[in-house]
């Protein structure tokens, strides 16, 4: 727990973004996305193209060297559907239709698929490649966030 | 032994539904923690206004029992397995059962690979793999990853070959905001295909090997490909090899070069068809937007080199997304004759060999455009229904993408369609 307390300055490194987004009209912080990762990962902050690259299974590493795992919340979710509105403006079903060609053409396979927003965060606790989104409201303190969504 | 192989060859269409309303209500399901199941299917229905003419999704359909009110064209269902024991190593196994060569359902193995990654930006592929020539062809079957009831005939319906038996290679890297992905494949074709007059023609032993390129960021995708096919002995359709050796034995017994010339020009043992395609699709937002562009170099007067050519331009709006659909095709009508002017003793009927020479060079030809509207409605999350209506106007007769009963027709058609498609 140290550890990830002595990780926090990445975190400070989007506090700019943070603060715009209390300048945003009708945005509240607290509901904004974010997307987070293993504080133990070289990666301090992502770009929306790099965040699409690998929600979009294009991009295949998280920062030099470690294999990205990104985790999503799986069947009809409300933040799920949130979080590619806000990324992509693309609804759900356009979503998986991307998905579908992509796994019987044997190109890859859609992120985990996961059932809690708890869920989440203990996987990217277990892997350092490992990537999710959650409402800012429930980012823990032990892991980092590394881009913030704001609407289109 | 040999009726249990018959009656299994006979997968009717009723099997089929039945089949496809089970695995509908199935989920994805995780059998371990590194094996998964999965499927895709359609339930596509057609009607064509002419009831003389058969309209073909691929020209790897034959146009037997196809009835102008039709459930073979775009029905198939597809069951995959997934094994992913770790980062760098993974399999996956895709059967898939749709109406093919020989007026059945019986399902083929679509894809079965080995996946190996030494570096997560690097992939070695070995096994059977779908082919991947043109911008999408290799999820021709995946009715709910694109927008229309079937991918445009006059782009994809000239290509019968789907898989082959090999490796490839694919690497990517970060270019600007977007990754580059390099790719190379090399294997061997193993499918059969209907040929003329209820003949098969099996490619099995053709070399397939291409080069693509694909750049994609947030809203583009480019992709570029040339790939070869050699096709060998037995890619030939028998009543072309006949036709082939009247004409060289006719040439040689009369001294005319032009008729063992032609012989060899239309024989399709041996020979090479180059692929070149450029695909681009923007997917902004609501925006679902496809070009592509082919051109086919062949060394047969059977496939006359063509064009190809669609544009496709669909917008989201809730569940639903309206799409438009342009494409042509147009090939070269080669129109050669043998040359022949004395009949040798015996006389054969020379009036029937220039039929049949014609014959030859008109079957491969195809020289059509379609406007098609459609809309897909995205009513489950995994599940769509498509509304589609294609008007077609075929500039020849005969042509490859058709089986025409009716020598006056006016090359005008309507194609109404209704697909349900889902994956799980």
């Amino acid at each position: 727990m140290k550890y990830f307390k002595h990780n926090k300055p990445g975190k400070l490194s989007v506090y700019g973004m943070l603060l715009l987004c209390l300048f945003l009209p009708g945005l509240s912080l607290a509901e904004s996305l974010v997307v987070i990762v293993n504080p133990l990962s070289p990666v301090q902050q992502l770009s929306r193209s790099e965040v699409i690259n690998i929600y979009m299974g294009r991009q295949k590493k998280l920062g030099q060297n470690d294999t990205a795992l990104p985790l999503d919340l799986g069947g009809i979710n409300p933040t799920k559907k949130a979080f590619y509105l806000q990324l992509l403006n693309k609804q759900l079903s356009e979503i998986n239709s991307y998905w579908a060609r992509l796994m019987f053409s044997g190109q890859g396979s859609p992120p985990r698929q996961l059932d809690s927003v708890s869920d989440i965060k203990q996987t990217i606790r277990n892997n350092i490649g490992a990537i999710g989104y959650l409402p800012y409201s429930e980012v823990p303190d032990d892991l980092r966030i590394v881009f913030i969504l704001k609407e289109n | 032994m040999i009726k249990a192989l018959y009656l299994r060859s006979e997968f009717r269409p009723l099997n089929f539904l039945f089949l496809l309303a089970l695995t509908a209500s199935v989920q994805a399901v995780e059998l371990s923690d590194s094996l998964t199941f999965h499927g895709f299917g359609s339930l596509g229905f057609t009607y064509n206004n002419d009831d003389d003419t058969t309209y073909l999704r691929n020209i790897a359909q034959p146009g037997a029992d196809i009835d102008d009110f039709s459930f073979e064209h775009d029905s198939r269902l597809g069951l995959q397995l997934n094994y992913q024991p770790g980062n760098n190593f993974s399999a996956a196994l895709q059967a898939v059962s749709k109406y093919r060569y020989d007026r059945t359902f019986t399902p083929d193995v679509s894809w079965a690979y080995v996946k190996y990654n030494p570096d997560p930006d690097l992939d070695l592929r070995a096994g059977r793999l779908g082919l991947d020539i043109f911008f999408r062809s290799d999820s021709r079957d995946i009715g709910y990853s694109y927008l229309w009831a079937r991918p445009p005939v006059d782009y994809y319906g000239q290509l019968n070959v789907s898989r082959f038996d090999g490796l490839d290679i694919n690497r990517r890297f970060t270019v600007l905001d977007g990754i580059l992905r390099l790719k190379g494949f090399y294997g061997e074709a193993n499918e059969k295909f209907p040929a003329f007059n209820d003949s098969t023609v099996d490619f099995g032993g053709s070399r397939i090997y291409g080069l693509l390129g694909e750049y994609q960021d947030t809203n583009w995708t480019v992709k570029l490909g040339v790939s070869q096919m050699e096709l060998g002995d037995e890619g030939e359709d028998p009543a072309i090899t006949e036709l082939a050796q009247t004409l060289r034995s006719l040439g040689t017994l009369t001294s005319t070069p032009q008729a063992v010339s032609l012989a060899s020009d239309l024989e399709m043992r041996d020979k090479n068809f180059t692929y070149y395609s450029l695909g681009i699709a923007y997917d902004e937002g609501p925006w679902r937007t496809q070009f592509a562009i082919s051109h086919i170099d062949t060394e047969t007067l059977v496939v006359p080199d063509n064009d190809a050519a669609y544009l496709s331009i669909g917008y989201n709006i809730d569940r639903w997304t309206p799409y438009l659909l342009l494409s042509y095709i147009k090939s070269e009508k080669p129109g050669r004759t043998t040359g022949l002017t004395t009949p040798p003793v015996p006389a054969p009927d020379l009036a029937l060999v220039d039929a049949l020479v014609a014959e030859a060079q008109t079957g491969g030809q195809v020289d059509q455009q379609t406007l098609a509207i459609g809309a897909r409605y995205d009513f489950d999350n995994n599940m769509a229904l498509k509304m589609q209506m294609d008007y077609i106007h075929s500039e020849v007769n005969p042509s490859l993408v058709w089986y025409v009963n009716d020598n006056n027709w006016d090359g005008d058609n309507v194609i109404f369609s209704v697909t349900l498609d889902f994956v799980f």
